[in-house]
């Protein structure tokens, strides 16, 4: 098995120019809000996870109550194996940026991935390139909302996400503020918020 | 500082301003405003001219004013820092008072004032040492270096003598500031350069001979460092010999030489009634010339008959004589006999020989410095004026420009005297007969205002009354902002100069004086570029 395949998140089964909408292979496997992914490999094009669902395979078929006897979910689950049939879960994605001549250019892409196309977790040196610059954060700011319909939950999941990745870079920290504060600095409740909710 | 450029020292850009106001600098990032004095100079480069000009105010400023509170949000000080300086941001106030280059007419005519200003954006920098000795010209058979400007101790800030003494000028500061410093540096200049002929009135006895420092280490006066060039006069020759170091001359003064205006200038400090001062002008004309002797030695009986003769009240001249009789006791008034020394002192002046008049134990006796000083100078401005006139008639060389400095100055110029000495007069009109004041004081708040606006240079050290400061910086242009500049000088060896011989008001750290190398300085002659020229040229000839 290759590393593609290892590394590889799910499958997208809608795509627009915003974003689009994976499917994973197994159950409750998606990646966290906040992760940077990625889809295909030549031109690759860059996202944040902004949802997770997992519901009826069939729409109009809702999942129903069955745990009445069972004394734990693994045994609710481990008795009725026909249930992982019958859920799937799929994560959504906002388009962030895209790689073209090893260069990341922040923003939409100009066409949205395609049907079926891989979605793949970022290795450490896609996430370095990706993070060097933070121009994506006002497009990460406005999506925020609207994305998960709670105020910045997106924004701060995601900056969780990269303070994680350098936990004691205090440089990086330092960027990461100062971009906060520059693209806040009309809204100051707003950037308190966000730097309460992280605790820095 | 890491903003290097050609050895310029970057500050910021201009970000506001207008040519009244003067231009606001928003300072780079890599620039501490810890680092930036007010006072410094500076130059901008505008679109298609350089400006030449000095820093006036700085301060803090917020883009975002609200975010003041995020210091209270942070968890780490770090991280509000960074957040801060997203906002925070120091701006500095710079007056740009020349252009030192644009079209090239202009570069050829040196500094030309300022009467645009650079656009948004323009750069900013901390003025070099070229940039410098542009404006304030390169020490030569003209100029004079006085000290280095604000922290730019290799750059030389000069003055043009020449320029300088067709204009009356001041030394101000507070005691120990370093006025006589200054002011034997530029009685050196004028020396070894040739500018002027000087008379110093030398009340404290410090420029003839040597004066100290308050560290106690003697410094050369003027006879030290030009001997034969000059000429110590003393009115107190026991205090000379006392403290071994013989004058030329002693200073005698007849009482034929005191005439009635001399009283005129006493008159505040006698506390003279009008009507004494009055009285005292017909004395010569009841008396004969030694009116002053015949009117001192008279009995009670006497005076009733001159009173009556003269129609004065009695009472008139009886306080007339009692205020006089100090001066019967001063052993420099003598006898009409003796020789004419003020006489002498012109004729040393007339050979360019510079007169120092030493005042020696007479220091604290501030009648007897007002009399002598205004006696002699009334003399001397009346021969110069003479001679100016008679030269113009003629066609031929006026006589050589006369300086004539006197400490304490305000005792002379305060409004209540300064009418009736001839200080003002000169302050005021001499110009034009060559003879100027060089004035060394601590109260110029005291001097009567139209004299201080007369003077041309003012080279001020740190003052802290603020009747002095307003006094001297009335009318001056820029002057709220030189009020800045000026009490934040240190409190020695520093001087803000503004005036009519420098084209931008500059503060320097006055040269060094004292040490071998200072006096090395002033005795090597300047060497001519010419006389070089032709050195060159005629080895040319013979090699
Ligand atoms: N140019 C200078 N060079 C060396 N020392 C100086 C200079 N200017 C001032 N000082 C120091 O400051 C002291 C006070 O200066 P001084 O000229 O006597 O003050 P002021 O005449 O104003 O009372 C001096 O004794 C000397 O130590
Ligand atoms: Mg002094």
């Amino acid at each position: 098995m290759n590393m593609s395949i290892q590394n590889r998140l799910g499958e997208i089964v809608e795509s627009n120019s915003n974003g689009f909408v994976a499917q994973c292979y197994d159950l409750y496997q998606a990646p966290v809000i906040g992760t940077l992914v990625r889809v295909g490999t030549d031109n690759p094009t860059f996202g944040i996870v902004s949802y997770v669902s997992t519901e009826g395979l069939n729409s109009d078929r809702k999942a129903i109550a069955r745990g009445k006897d069972e004394t734990s979910i693994t045994e609710l689950y481990a008795n009725n194996p026909q249930i992982a049939q019958l859920l799937v879960t799929s994560f959504e994605v906002v388009s962030m940026g895209y790689l073209k001549d090893n260069h990341i250019s922040y923003g939409l892409p100009a066409r949205p991935p395609e049907i079926h196309a891989f979605v793949f977790s970022c290795s450490q040196s896609e996430l370095d390139h990706f993070f060097t610059e933070l121009d994506f954060l006002s497009l990460l700011a406005a999506r925020s909302i609207s994305a998960v319909g709670q105020a910045d939950e997106l924004l701060i999941s995601t900056l969780r996400f990269m303070l994680d990745l350098y936990p004691a870079h205090v440089t990086f920290t330092q960027k990461l503020v100062k971009e906060l504060a520059q693209l806040f600095h009309s809204d100051l409740n707003r950037l308190k918020l966000i730097i309460r909710r992280l605790k820095l | 500082m890491i903003n290097q450029d050609n050895s310029r020292v970057f500050l910021g850009h201009v970000i506001n301003g207008s040519l009244e106001q003067g231009l606001l600098v928003k300072i780079g990032s890599g620039t501490n405003i810890e680092d930036i004095q007010v006072g410094t100079p500076v130059t901008i480069d505008g679109q298609s001219k350089r400006f030449f000009g000095y820093i006036t105010d700085m301060r803090l400023e917020w883009a975002n004013q609200e975010l003041q509170d995020i210091t209270t949000v942070a968890q780490t000080p770090e991280v509000t820092r960074t957040i801060v300086e997203t906002s925070a941001f120091s701006v500095i106030k710079v007056r740009p008072v020349v252009i030192i280059a644009g079209d090239a007419a202009s570069l050829l005519d040196g500094p030309e004032i300022a009467k645009t200003i650079p656009p948004h954006l323009s750069m900013v920098y901390q003025a070099s040492a070229e940039d410098v000795s542009y404006v304030f010209g390169n020490e030569d058979d003209r100029h004079i270096w006085i000290g280095s400007p604000l922290a730019l101790e290799s750059a030389q800030v000069c003055l043009n003598l020449e320029q300088f003494v067709k204009r009356s000028n001041g030394i101000f500061g507070k005691s120990g500031t370093g006025k006589s410093f200054l002011t034997r540096i530029l009685l050196a200049g004028i020396v070894q350069k040739d500018i002027a002929v000087n008379l110093v009135f030398d009340m404290h006895n410090e420029y003839g001979w040597q004066g100290s420092s308050e560290q106690g280490h003697p410094v050369k006066g003027l006879k030290q460092l030009f001997n034969s060039q000059v000429a110590v006069f003393s009115l107190d020759p026991e205090f000379s010999r006392m403290r071994k170091k013989a004058p030329d001359f002693d200073l005698t003064i007849r009482h034929q030489d005191i005439e009635p205006e001399d009283i005129e200038s006493l008159a505040g400090i006698l506390n003279l009634t009008e009507n004494a001062r009055q009285a005292s002008y017909k004395l010569p004309r009841e008396l004969g010339s030694s009116w002053f002797h015949e009117f001192l030695k008279m009995s009670g009986e006497d005076i009733k008959d001159l009173s009556a003769r003269l129609s004065e009240h009695e009472s008139t001249m009886l306080s007339l004589k009692r205020r006089l009789d100090q001066f019967n006791r001063l052993a420099f008034i003598v006898d009409d006999a003796q020789g004419d020394s003020i006489q002498h002192i012109i004729r040393t002046l007339e050979q360019g020989i510079h007169v120092v008049l030493e005042f020696g134990r007479y220091e604290e006796n501030l009648a007897a410095y007002i009399l002598v000083a205004n006696l002699l100078t009334r003399r001397i401005r009346r021969q110069y004026v003479t001679q100016t006139e008679q030269a113009m008639a003629t066609n031929s060389e006026t006589p050589k420009p006369l300086v004539i400095t006197i400490e304490e100055a305000h005792k002379f110029l305060t409004t209540s005297v300064s009418q009736y000495t001839i200080f003002s007069t000169i302050a005021r009109e001499m110009r034009k007969y060559g003879v100027t004041l060089l004035i060394v004081d601590q109260r110029p708040g005291v001097i009567e205002e139209e004299v201080l606006s007369q003077i041309g240079t003012k080279l001020t050290c740190q003052l802290d009354n603020e009747r002095d400061v307003d006094a001297l910086l009335t009318g001056t242009s820029g002057g709220r902002e030189l009020k800045q500049v000026l009490s934040r000088l240190e409190s020695k060896q520093q001087a803000l100069i503004f005036g009519h011989s420098v084209p931008v008001p500059v503060v320097v750290r006055t040269r060094e004086y004292g040490s071998p190398e200072s006096y090395k300085l002033f005795q090597n002659s300047i060497v001519n570029p010419t006389t070089l020229d032709l050195e060159l040229d005629s080895k040319d000839l013979f090699s």
